[in-house]
């Protein structure tokens, strides 16, 4: 591992500073789109400061378990973070890493749905099914597209799979497994059209509705591990398209590349509705398909 | 050796002192428990020896029993199964003791104790035996042992039917068994394994026909699809400390005497892999859909160890497929994980039933979906389940993670070439596997232990004690343990892999240390987690500390009146899934809707049968009895009859032989 203690420094600092202005561009972008002004870049910042502040109410009904989710889930995705690459290698990286990745984030859905079981309202179970539901076709079509980056590498892991440096030899398969993770970062990420973020209506959510019981701090860790998860995923999409560089100019590329993916996330927001719930299966078998053919590609 | 034979003896003098000590209960109690803890205690010892590198020579003893020998070894391979046999049998015997107490008689004391210290020491000659007739003595001690274990509470219509479809499978194994071992003996002229394994026929469709004999007789034991039907109906039935043993350690057998064959046969076949591979995906995948569907605990648990069975599978399929195509590498990746898996299922699933045991006992049904809270009211044994519902969906940092990762390796690797690359597509559906075991174990220990009691009986469950306690206790930090420190295990893995297969035991341990050194980093991870999620914790009491932490209801989105009722059931829970799978499962749907302006009654109902035994067998079980009928009229009970019968028989013996 390669890694000097500046390059630590500026991965964990980006990891850990950065990711509530990710949702900023996302809502800036969704307001350009509506011909609103939009709420400020920093609101995520805001609110979190906001809600730290506060006190807390708990459910009668819950116990440790509930208590347990947010944390866990926290922990999860800044771990997560540090075995992404962003710029340069990643803090942590070793061959199969990529899978570790995969199932530490399902680790943190495992415990956010025993939260939302917790609480015992039938709104918060609902939620909990739904997002387990998906998450089962979300994982395979994000293992085939590791699969496929490691059939054309030749390396188990991310940092070597996230090179940028495929467009030559895998072009096709890199167009492929950049649209399966696509869509798999807006089903694990809860944003439209497989869950809507702003939704009000109880009956239609997925994520908001598994963590309607938390509040203050906890809803605080929910937030932000939820932003974090969104800047690791748009990390991995920039990492594949854009060759890495160390240094300033790789911070600045990666900067600018993770802001073209917060954009890309709010104009489809905007240009389209939440699909049917029924649909979403079918919206993530569409990444399965695209990520299987990429494999099939990466073994010619 | 000594040591494992002083094990077999104590467990097997426990047992039969169990029967003459039924009239006096605490010198029962004491001498089953004593028997258990030092007898399993004396077993693992020498395992530990070998899997740790050392070499204990093979013993052999004459048996009067024609062509059999009494003759025993522990290899790497006998070794690492020895260890769930004698764990699960320590800590669910142990269990077993507070759980027939607290059955307060409902069961056959004395009985279950007999035959579940039989099953333990049967068991452990099984994997230890090195002839023949001696295996399938032992085999057949344990599959006995386990029938009568299934039929404890006989009284039962429904527990007399699973044991009848019990027994009868296990003896369509073993008749397979019978057949094989006939037939590798005759080759050899022997029934000592070492001189069966030189007399193996080389490639072809006698050695075809062996693999395929194998395949059904320890397949069915294993429980893989389509052979499973048996395992469904009788785990569900028998006490819970029995289906924890059967479950996690009885299905292994089959699982070490298809790998015990492997290990005896001369050339390995991709088509072998291939036939792994296929029934694993099936499986695995059936089984956990199966499982979701399921409201029974312990019906659930069981088509989850069909799942797991079928990532067994998957890693048999790979290793297979490295030794068909000569890599060492892969081959070893493939068994390594396999049995890691073994190992990790052998701990959480034996953890499962006990704690299903326990909420059973508390609870008084087995259907989850009229309990619910029971992490209030069960604090200890709800947070032990915990650990194994989570190493049941193979999260890190628990122990069912360590295998799938192995096995991940295996499928992206790489390493083979042609055709056989496109077992990277395993990958997807061992992800899938993942995700779907999450689902169903979130909709099982979330709607028996979160959320509000649905039920009068839920509502005053109590914690079982301290017998059936520590048991989980052991179990939940073995899941644990094993996640976060999975160098040793996986070590003793990689040399039973080795082990198997006439792998070169220093050329593939090289490999696959290089292979398995970021467990160790993963384990590193894994604390990490822990220690982050237990400082976020700190931080919140902190920020809150000062500050008003207020309890109410849950909130109810605008209803004021909620009841326990209306929380999200396990079926709505399932529903989105089962969806999508209707097409591999289709379900019997009851209905009756609300008809008219004042509808008085209505009613939903689905269940969902066996396909293979409720659809197929069943139906052609009947149609082979009725179409059998007229041979009922020989057994009219006439003795004089009967003796003529004999007497005819013998007479046309005489005549074709003369």
């Amino acid at each position: 591992m390669n890694l000097t203690l500046t390059a630590l420094c500026a991965h964990l600092s980006a990891l850990l500073v950065l990711p509530p202005l990710l949702l900023g561009i996302i809502a800036k972008t969704k307001a350009a789109f509506g011909g609103r002004k939009g709420p400020p870049l920093l609101q995520l910042y805001y609110d979190l400061f906001k809600l730290l502040g506060k006190g807390a109410v708990y459910s009668r009904t819950t116990t440790w378990m509930f208590r347990l989710g947010p944390v866990l889930s926290l922990a999860t995705a800044l771990l997560a973070g540090l075995l992404a690459p962003l710029v340069g290698a990643a803090p942590l990286s070793f061959p199969g890493d990529a899978v570790f990745f995969a199932y530490l984030l399902g680790l943190g859905r495992f415990v956010t749905a025993a939260a939302a079981l917790d609480a015992g309202s039938s709104f918060e179970g609902m939620g909990a099914s739904r997002e387990v539901a998906f998450a089962s076709f979300a994982e395979p079509a994000l293992i085939l597209a590791v699969a496929a980056l490691a059939g054309a590498t030749g390396s188990l892991s991310l940092g070597a799979m996230f090179s940028g440096a495929l467009w030559r030899s895998f072009g096709a398969g890199i167009v492929l497994v950049g649209g399966a993770l696509f869509l798999v970062m807006l089903a694990e990420n809860s944003r439209i059209p497989v869950d809507d973020p702003a939704t009000h209506l109880e009956l239609t959510m997925i994520h908001e509705v598994m963590v309607l019981d938390h509040g203050g701090p906890d809803l605080a860790f929910i937030l932000y591990g939820a932003s974090v998860r969104l800047l690791v995923w748009s990390s991995l999409l920039v990492r594949l398209a854009l060759p890495d560089a160390p240094g300033p100019y790789g911070w600045a590329a990666w900067g600018a590349g993770v802001a073209v993916v917060g954009v890309l996330i709010g104009a489809v927001e905007s240009s389209m509705a939440r699909a049917r719930l029924v649909h979403v299966p079918q919206f993530l078998v569409v990444a399965i398909c695209a990520a299987a053919f990429a494999v099939m590609l990466s073994l010619r | 050796m000594t040591l494992l034979l002083v094990a077999v003896a104590l467990l097997a003098g426990g047992a039969f002192l169990a029967p003459p000590l039924a009239g006096r209960p605490r010198a029962a109690r004491a001498v089953n428990l004593a028997c258990t803890v030092c007898g399993c205690l004396a077993g693992l010892a020498p395992a530990l020896f070998v899997l740790s590198g050392g070499d204990i020579p093979e013993l052999r003893l004459p048996w009067p029993v024609p062509l059999g020998e009494m003759s025993l070894a522990i290899d790497p391979l006998s070794a690492f199964f020895l260890i769930p046999v004698f764990v699960v049998g320590l800590t669910a015997g142990v269990y077993g003791e507070g759980y027939l107490e607290a059955a307060h008689g409902h069961l056959p004391t004395a009985s279950v104790r007999f035959f579940f210290l039989l099953l333990t020491a049967s068991m452990a000659l099984v994997v230890t035996a090195r002839n023949a007739v001696l295996f399938l003595a032992s085999w057949e001690v344990m599959a006995l042992a386990g029938f009568f274990l299934v039929c404890a509470e006989d009284g039962d219509a429904r527990v007399r039917r699973a044991g009848f479809i019990y027994i009868l499978c296990t003896h369509a194994a073993v008749l397979c068994l019978f057949i094989m071992f006939a037939v590798m003996g005759s080759r050899a002229g022997s029934m000592d394994f070492a001189a069966m394994k030189a007399a193996m026929p080389g490639p072809g469709p006698s050695l075809g026909g062996l693999f395929a004999l194998a395949l059904v007789g320890f397949g069915m034991k294993a429980g893989f699809m389509p052979f499973h039907f048996w395992l469904p109906e009788a785990h569900p039935v028998a006490p819970s400390h029995a289906s924890a043993a059967m479950s996690a350690v009885m299905l292994k057998m089959g699982v070490y005497g298809l790998l015990r064959f492997i290990s005896l046969s001369p050339a390995v076949p991709a088509g072998w892999g291939v036939v792994f591979l296929v029934l694993g995906a099936a499986s695995a995948l059936l089984g956990v859909l199966f499982a979701l569907a399921q409201r029974d605990l312990k019906r659930l648990l069981a088509y989850s160890s069909i799942e797991n069975i079928g990532i067994i599978g998957l890693g048999m399929g790979i290793g297979a497929l490295g030794l068909a195509h000569g890599n060492q590498t892969l081959a070893a990746l493939g068994f390594a994980g396999a049995l890691l898996h073994v190992l990790s299922h052998s701990l959480f699933k034996s953890l499962l039933f006990l704690g299903a045991g326990a909420y059973n006992q508390a609870v008084g049904s087995r259907n989850i979906e009229g309990a619910g809270g029971l992490l209030r009211r069960m604090p200890w044994t709800s947070l032990f389940a915990w650990t194994a519902a989570a190493s049941a969906c193979g999260l890190p940092p628990f122990t069912g993670f360590i295998g799938e990762w192995v096995l991940f390796r295996g499928f992206l690797g790489g390493g083979l070439s042609g055709d056989s690359r496109s077992i990277v597509f395993g990958a997807a559906v061992l992800a899938l596997l993942g995700g779907l075991a999450a689902a169903c174990f979130t909709m099982a220990y979330g709607t028996l232990t979160l959320g509000e009691p649905r039920g009068a009986s839920a509502r005053e469950a109590k914690d079982p004690d301290g017998l059936m306690l520590w048991p989980m206790a052991l179990l939940a930090t073995a899941c644990l343990a094993v996640g976060l420190f999975p160098g040793p295990v996986a070590r003793a893995a990689a040399l039973s892999a080795a082990s198997i297969g006439g792998l070169a035991p220093a050329e593939s341990a090289r490999a696959l240390d290089a292979v398995m050194a970021p467990l160790a980093l993963i384990g590193a991870i894994g604390a990490a987690a822990v220690v982050l999620s237990w400082l976020f914790w700190s931080l919140r009491q902190a920020l809150l500390r000062r500050r008003t932490v207020a309890l109410q209801p849950t909130w109810g989105c605008g209803f004021t009146l909620p009841s326990p009722a209306m929380q999200y059931t396990a079926s709505s829970f399932a529903q989105p899934l089962l969806l999508v799978f209707r097409g591999l499962m289709p379900s019997e749907v009851e209905l009756r809707p609300p008809v008219g302006y004042w509808p008085e009654r209505a009613g939903f109902r689905s269940s969902l049968p066996d396909p293979l035994l409720d659809r197929c067998l069943l139906p052609a079980a009947e149609v082979v009895e009725r179409s059998l009928a007229f041979l009922r009229r020989a057994q009219h009970g006439h003795l004089q009859l009967y003796l003529l019968h004999v007497l005819l028989f013998l007479i046309v013996l005489l005549m074709w032989k003369l």
